[in-house]
Formats: C-alpha cells, structure tokens, sequence
C-alpha cells in the first residue's frame, strides 16, 4: 500500500501556505500556535481524502509527518510574510526598533532592551529577519506537527483489502464495531434466499 | 477508553513532560526576569511569533506578565492536563471531534466578541475558558501518540466488538 501512497506536497502546500500566510499578516497575528496547529490538522484533512481516493492508508504517523511538511511551508511563508510587512511599514530600522522595545511593556529588563538593540545595530536587519524567521519556522513546525498528529488520528483511512497471489491480503481491515452487517451465506443454485 | 501500553506510555511520558517544562519555563520566564537573568528576556521575545503577547491580556502571577497571552496559557495549560490525565489513569481518552468543537465554543465567542469591540471576558474567565479545548485537544493528541507508538495493536483492539 505504500507504493500507492499519494504526494503530500500539495495539501502541505495548500494548508500551510494559506494559513501561514494569514498568520504572517501582523493584525491576525493572534494565537499563531492555533494557526499553525489548524494548518497540520487541515492538512492531515485534505491528505486523508487524497488517500481515500486513492485507497491508500492514513494513520497518525503519516499525519504527524504531513504536520512537520505543513509546518515548514507554514514558518517559511509565515515568517516571510511578516518580514514584508515589517520592511513595508518600516519596522526594521534602529530607530523603529528601538521605539518598539521602549513602548513595550512587556520587555521588563532595561539591560535586555538594549542587548537587543545593540545586536540589530551589529548584524543588521536582514539576519535579524532571518533569526525571526527561524523561530517562525521551528515553532510552525512543533505545532503543526502535533495539529498533523491528531488530524491523523480523527481522519484516519484504512485502505481497502487487495488481492494478490489470488488470495486476500494477508491483513484484512478489522470489521467496523456495530456498523458492518456479515456476508451473506451461499445460496445454491434452485433455493431462493430467505426473507426475514 | 482502551488501556495504554508500556511502549504508548514512554512516549506519552515524554511528550507529558515536554509539555510540562513549556508551562513551568512560561510561567519562570517573568520571575527569571524579576532576578535579572537576561536569557529570559530573549526566550519571552523567541515566543512571541507564537502569541500578540499584549500585556494587558497576559495572566500577572506576581513577578510580571506572562509571556503568552491568558487564552494561549490556558491552551498550553490544558493540553498539559490533558496528556497527564491520560498518562496518569492509563486509559486512553477518545473525544471525537465534536467534543473539541463544544469546548472550543466560549473561547470562539469571547474571540468573536473581543474583534467586534463588545464586552469580552477578564483574563482569569478567559484562561479558564481556554483550559476546555485545552484539555480535550490533549486527550487527543494522547490518544493520536498511542496509535502511533503501537499502530499494528490500538487499530483491531477498538474496533473490534469483544
């Protein structure tokens, strides 16, 4: 069944590229772990119907390295959109910078403050971009993954039984609780079946 | 709720404990901050593609605010549970996806509310609101670690009628 397994570029490409980048957008920027969680899980979504089409399994394994794909396209287009909205409006200079952390509150050491500021003014903006961006990408893919890994486990497929060698495979999917109804017996030939 | 293994078990200790040192460094980074160690400035600030971090919605639990905001620490602090309920009891949870849907509802409103500039809830309400889906998305990431760690087994096991 491996052999038939489908190509999880796309739905990575598709859950990933769109959710990351509405999360690079700076005033969607709310609970980012969510989005890139969502984008694992909506992946793990899209691939499973993908495999359902194909007859292909899907389990949580394939769903937790589907999330770590997802999570990279997410962090790359998610930490690229958001350096393009901070080079347009500009928040990439030391002067802006250095704006941003006095105004934030939330940076409580001085001596941090000025760390931070000391090391933009040394490696200039573009590793500082990268740096971030790095983050993007490490903390996309965590979440993502483990979006991925439940996405896997909720929208798991069992591919159908093959025939090879002119048997049954030698693994045959286990009978859905409650659900499947057994076979019908053999009917010889003259014998209508019974009604109940 | 089928038990867990010994092999589902080491890998769901280790993902519990993961996620328990992410709460603990959460909540160490702003006392870290209050004794003057700079490496938790720069860990608040590794965070924050992960969070707005606006402080007035951040949980204050002494030392200063939390680096992630009240909603999101009662995210991360739920699934902690969550994973530990599992971890703990043995059994392995399995919330279908209409539970995390019903969970998810206080904190999708509050949301909604809060971008339409209405009244939203405090941050302690918001935190506790969170903690829902939290908890139910950690169950299922427990139980999505349990598949993966013993595939061959958890399948036929749940599925079939004893």
């Amino acid at each position: 069944m491996d052999t038939k397994a489908p190509s999880m570029l796309l739905p990575a490409l598709i859950a990933g590229g769109s959710l990351g980048f509405v999360s690079g957008i700076p005033i969607s920027n709310c609970a980012c772990c969510l989005w890139a969680a969502g984008a694992g899980f909506l992946a793990a979504f899209l691939y499973s119907k993908t495999c359902k089409k194909a007859g292909a399994d899907f389990d949580t394994g394939r769903g937790g390295v589907i999330g770590l794909l997802t999570g990279a396209v997410f962090g790359v287009v998610g930490g690229g959109v958001n350096s393009v909205f901070s080079l347009i409006t500009g928040g990439l200079d030391v002067e802006s910078m250095r704006e941003a952390i006095d105004a934030n509150p939330m940076i409580t050491d001085p001596e941090a403050a000025a760390q931070a500021v000391e090391l933009f003014e040394s490696v200039g903006p573009m590793v500082f971009i990268l740096g971030f961006a790095l983050i993007w990408i490490v903390l996309g893919v965590i979440f993502s993954a483990l979006g991925g890994l439940i996405g896997g486990s909720v929208f798991k497929v069992e591919a159908p039984p093959t025939v090879a060698d002119g048997g049954w495979s030698s693994n045959p999917p286990p009978m859905a609780s409650g659900g499947g109804e057994p076979p019908p017996p053999p009917v010889s030939p003259g014998e209508s079946p019974r009604e109940e | 709720m089928n038990p867990t293994d010994s092999s589902d078990r080491f890998w769901l200790a280790v993902l519990t404990f993961v996620a328990g040192l992410f709460c603990a460094v959460l909540v160490g980074i702003p006392v870290a901050e209050h004794r003057g160690l700079i490496a938790a400035s720069w860990v608040r600030f590794g965070l924050s593609p992960a969070c707005h971090q606006i402080t007035d919605r951040c949980l204050d639990l002494g030392a200063g605010p939390l680096p992630v905001c009240a909603r999101c620490a009662g995210l991360y602090a739920g699934g902690f549970v969550g994973l530990l309920v599992t971890l703990v009891s043995g059994r392995r949870f399995q919330p279908p996806l209409r539970w995390l849907v019903v969970a998810a509802t206080p904190s999708i409103l509050d949301f909604v509310l809060g971008s339409t500039n209405l009244p939203t809830l405090a941050n302690w309400p918001r935190f506790v609101a969170a903690l829902f889906p939290g908890l139910v998305a950690g169950l299922m990431l427990a139980d999505a670690v349990c598949r993966m760690a013993a595939p061959n087994r958890s399948a036929p096991a749940e599925d079939h009628v004893e």
